[in-house]
């Protein structure tokens, strides 16, 4: 049962966090088994405009707008919990903290819109003496630098700037909410300013704990991951702005020397999850606000699934003492088979339970209602006329399938879309296919012909109807959405199961 | 698919082990983040990437690291290469000369000041005023946490040096020293000099061609402490890799700091007899910071020392007047104008055009 798990804090920094939380939102809507009772993401990031959160932020909501109509007996999409830090303040006011938290996914931190870094540091009001330091530290540059767009790759600023969130009333509520078993995870990439910095930040925050803050104890000996994401893609060259995928590796380096004496040297982390790789694209140059979008990449999937493993790892092998990790985990991600193009097949085994069944019982749902739902509904199938819940002629109009489950899927082709052609690409799915047995790209269920060769077994939509049919009359009454969800959820495993289940093996 | 061989997605070419999440045995090490092939390796470009307000000492750190190491895997003669890193040595070594020869420049009116940052007190200072707040106890975090291989715990203050109100650098508990920025080289216009190598040019200059007074100084100190090769351990590496060059441009040089670290002998009034720490304080006094007893110090129990009195070693010149009766250091030096041979001159080499004045101000 879900609620015997842990809660998870999940800190997503940067714009890379922002990413990889997407593809776990993706993951957890197509029912992987995350051994959470429920996930708590808090998105650390000061450029505000910033592409990548906004439409990860637009998919956690339709993501929670989608689940609330939803049940989990016959249902295993959208399963996970996802829910704001401010949802756990309690109901009852004798209970509550009495804070008032912002009901947002992102950490609002202060200051860091308008104005320039010395600015915010008091520079001018400093003594001679600290200004002498501050000039030592920080260049002019740094000093003038504008907060608005983040630290363009300056994560020393950044680890001043970010400090902030230690004084907020987030990061108190948060370390006020941290149940016993809970977990955190902290995603950030290693180059680029929010994550570089956020990251040893908020790890030195937690094991420093002071007794200023409630539950500091528990707080510092909470079982802590993290997924370090080193570069796996590139920026064109460009004179006017200030980014430069040439230092992309300087700088990692640099960091993670950092790193190496000072957070996986001094074991403040139970488990760091490494991941990057040679293969790069270029793309163009962006200072932050919205012009920062990056095509999804199979490495933020990749990074998404450390945090399923996170969670699988037995209570007894995170336990700390002083703050510091009894036995801290250090891991790598392999593929099978180094290719440019991959498919679900260079997935190693793990990874495959994981995710290829829920992805493709998702994909083939997607498949259905894109291609499929209309005609099925006007019909319309017995599934559709059903004896118990009817799904009607409105049902595609309604709020629900196409405010919230229509956009979601919309966001969640042009997930699989921007894998496909990125570099190097993970092209998963034939997503529109009406040859069923080919939506996994690269995999062609087959079986033996009469003559003694292999021919495809094919899968097409009548097969899925029936499957469809078959469910339905099954399920009891519920309202028509959790119905819905539950027929198609029922019917894709059959469909799994039927063609697909030698791929996981 | 084209083979069925794992590929463990990182930077480096390593083992690949397993697919899937898997287990190392440790984190990343300090030689797996050295071998990551980086393209910009060589480029002139600032590289600011280390996620600590101290990015800028660690950041001279990874430079003397990186030097060192570079020179040990592509051979001794690239000390003289010109990259961001050697730039970034250079400099720290200029704030050393600048700090060693603090008196000589002073008379030179070059208007040297110090301003001592004392952690304790100037930490309190920013986090007692809240605007400040922040800013202070962000730094002390840092300070507090990150001494595993920076030593801040083993310092008091901060020395920093200024020059004509313009900050130069100032002291560091992992490689002594360190430079302040020097965008486009902008520190040069100081002209702080020794001989014609210019201090904070775009003209990196090596320890093993720097004035035998501050090698005998530094080879000394780390001797006499001998800790301060753990301590400051990157520094130290670069000094043995100059070393080894020393020994092939000057055998006769480096004999004599090789007898400084061997403990054996020691040349000037000490000849012949055991270099120790004695000999040490007696040739180089203990550097102040202008006010009376407060040192400038390596570590908490280590004075910085600097050149006593005059410049010393300029007995060594090629111009000095070479007399057997005249015993007083330092020989007066005999220059001429449009003097065209490339003789040795304080420590670097005459040129041409140096003007020699007529009369002597002082």
């Amino acid at each position: 049962m879900e609620e015997n798990h842990p809660k998870l804090f999940l800190f997503c920094i940067g714009g890379t966090g922002a990413r990889v939380l997407k593809a776990l939102t993706f993951l957890l809507a197509s029912g992987a088994d995350l051994k959470a009772s429920k996930v708590i993401p808090i998105i650390i990031d000061p450029d505000n405009a910033n592409g990548d959160m906004q439409r990860t932020i637009e998919i956690l909501k339709n993501y929670q707008q989608i689940r609330s109509r939803l049940e989990f007996r016959h249902n295993h999409f959208f399963k996970t919990d996802i829910q704001t830090l401010a949802s756990l303040e309690s109901a009852d006011p004798e209970k509550g903290t009495g804070m008032r938290i912002t009901d947002s996914f992102r950490f609002d931190i202060d200051g860091t819109r308008d104005g320039i870094f010395s600015h915010f540091i008091g520079y001018d009001t400093m003594s001679a003496t600290n200004r002498a330091m501050t000039d030592a530290l920080f260049s002019d540059k740094n000093l003038a630098l504008e907060l608005s767009v983040g630290f363009k790759g300056n994560p020393h600023m950044g680890s001043v700037v970010l400090n902030q969130f230690k004084d907020s009333q987030e990061f108190k509520f948060f370390a006020s909410r941290m149940g016993q078993k809970d977990r955190i995870f902290i995603v950030s990439s290693i180059f680029g300013g929010t994550g570089a910095a956020g990251f040893p930040l908020l790890v030195k925050n937690i094991r420093e704990a002071t007794d200023k803050l409630s539950n500091h104890d528990r707080l510092r000996n909470a079982p802590v991951g993290a997924i370090t994401v080193t570069p796996y893609f590139g920026i064109e060259p460009d004179d006017t702005i200030q980014i430069d995928k040439n230092t992309f590796i300087a700088k990692t380096k640099a960091a993670l020397d950092y790193y190496s004496d000072n957070l996986s040297g001094n074991q403040s982390l139970n488990a760091l999850y490494y991941i990057g790789d040679l293969a790069t694209k270029d793309y163009k140059p962006a200072e932050g606000k919205a012009e920062q979008m990056n095509d999804a990449h199979a490495i933020e999937m990749f990074s998404a699934l450390s945090i399923f493993d996170f969670m699988n790892i037995p209570e007894s092998n995170l336990r700390c003492k002083d703050g510091k990790a009894e036995s801290p985990y250090f891991k790598e991600y392999g593929i099978v088979g180094d290719d440019a193009v991959l498919t679900l097949q260079n997935l190693g085994t793990e990874s495959k339970r994981i995710a290829v069944r829920p992805l493709t019982q998702y994909a083939l749902a997607v498949n259905f209602w894109n291609n499929r739902l209309a005609q099925a509904i006007n019909k319309p199938e017995n599934w559709a006329r059903s004896n118990t819940v009817p799904i009607k002629g409105d049902f595609m109009g309604a709020e629900f399938y196409s405010q919230y489950l229509a956009r979601f899927n919309t966001r969640f082709r042009e997930w699989l879309t921007e894998m496909a052609r990125n570099n190097r690409a993970l092209q998963a799915f034939n997503i529109d296919t009406p040859l069923l047995h080919t939506i996994i790209n690269g995999y062609v269920p087959k079986e033996k012909s009469f003559w003694g060769g292999e021919n495809p077994q094919e899968l097409g939509y009548d097969d899925y109807n029936f499957d469809l049919n078959a469910e339905e009359s099954k399920l009891p009454a519920l309202e028509v959405e959790k119905r819905f969800m539950a027929i198609f959820y029922k019917s894709t495993v059959r469909l799994f199961d039927s063609r697909f289940k030698p791929l996981i093996g | 698919m084209s083979n069925f061989q794992n590929k463990v997605l990182r930077l480096f070419t390593g083992q690949n082990t397993n697919a899937d999440w898997h287990p190392r045995s440790g984190g990343y090490s300090k030689d797996e983040v050295a071998n990551i092939k980086d393209p910009a390796a060589g480029s002139r470009k600032e590289i600011t990437s280390i996620p600590s307000p101290f990015a800028r000492i660690h950041l001279f750190e990874n430079a003397f690291e990186w030097v060192a190491n570079h020179a040990k895997t592509e051979g001794n003669n690239t000390l003289t290469k010109k990259t961001a890193y050697h730039q970034l040595v250079s400099d720290a070594l200029d704030v050393a000369e600048v700090f060693f020869n603090f008196e000589v420049f002073n008379q030179t009116q070059k208007n040297l000041r110090f301003v001592v940052w004392n952690k304790k007190n100037e930490l309190a200072n920013l986090k007692n005023s809240p605007k400040h707040r922040l800013f202070g106890e962000t730094l002390e975090l840092y300070l507090s946490q990150d001494n595993v291989k920076t030593h801040f715990d083993l310092v008091d203050n901060v020395y920093l040096l200024f020059c004509d109100d313009i900050l130069v650098g100032g002291t560091s508990p992992s490689t002594l020293f360190f430079a302040a920025h020097n965008e486009g080289f902008r520190l040069a216009r100081l002209s702080l000099n020794r001989g014609n190598d210019v201090f904070f040019d775009e003209e990196p200059n090596p320890l093993y061609n720097r004035s035998m007074a501050l090698q005998r100084y530094l080879y000394g100190l780390f001797t006499v402490n001998l800790d301060l090769r753990q301590i400051m351990a990157p520094l130290w590496r670069y000094m043995s890799v100059s070393l080894d060059v020393l020994k092939t441009v000057r055998p006769n040089d480096y004999a004599a700091i090789q007898a400084i670290i061997d403990n054996r002998s020691y040349q000037g009034q000490f000849q012949g007899k055991p270099f120790n720490a004695e000999a040490f304080i007696s040739e180089f006094s203990a550097a102040t910071t202008g006010e009376t007893n407060a040192f400038v110090d390596v570590l908490k129990n280590i004075h910085h020392r600097r050149l006593k009195g005059g410049p010393a070693d300029y007995a060594t010149d090629d111009f000095a007047i070479k007399s057997i009766k005249y015993g007083k250091s330092p020989c007066p030096l005999v220059l001429q104008n449009n003097f065209t041979k490339a003789l040795s001159y304080c420590g670097g080499t005459w040129k041409p055009d140096i003007l020699v004045p007529f009369q002597d101000p002082q």
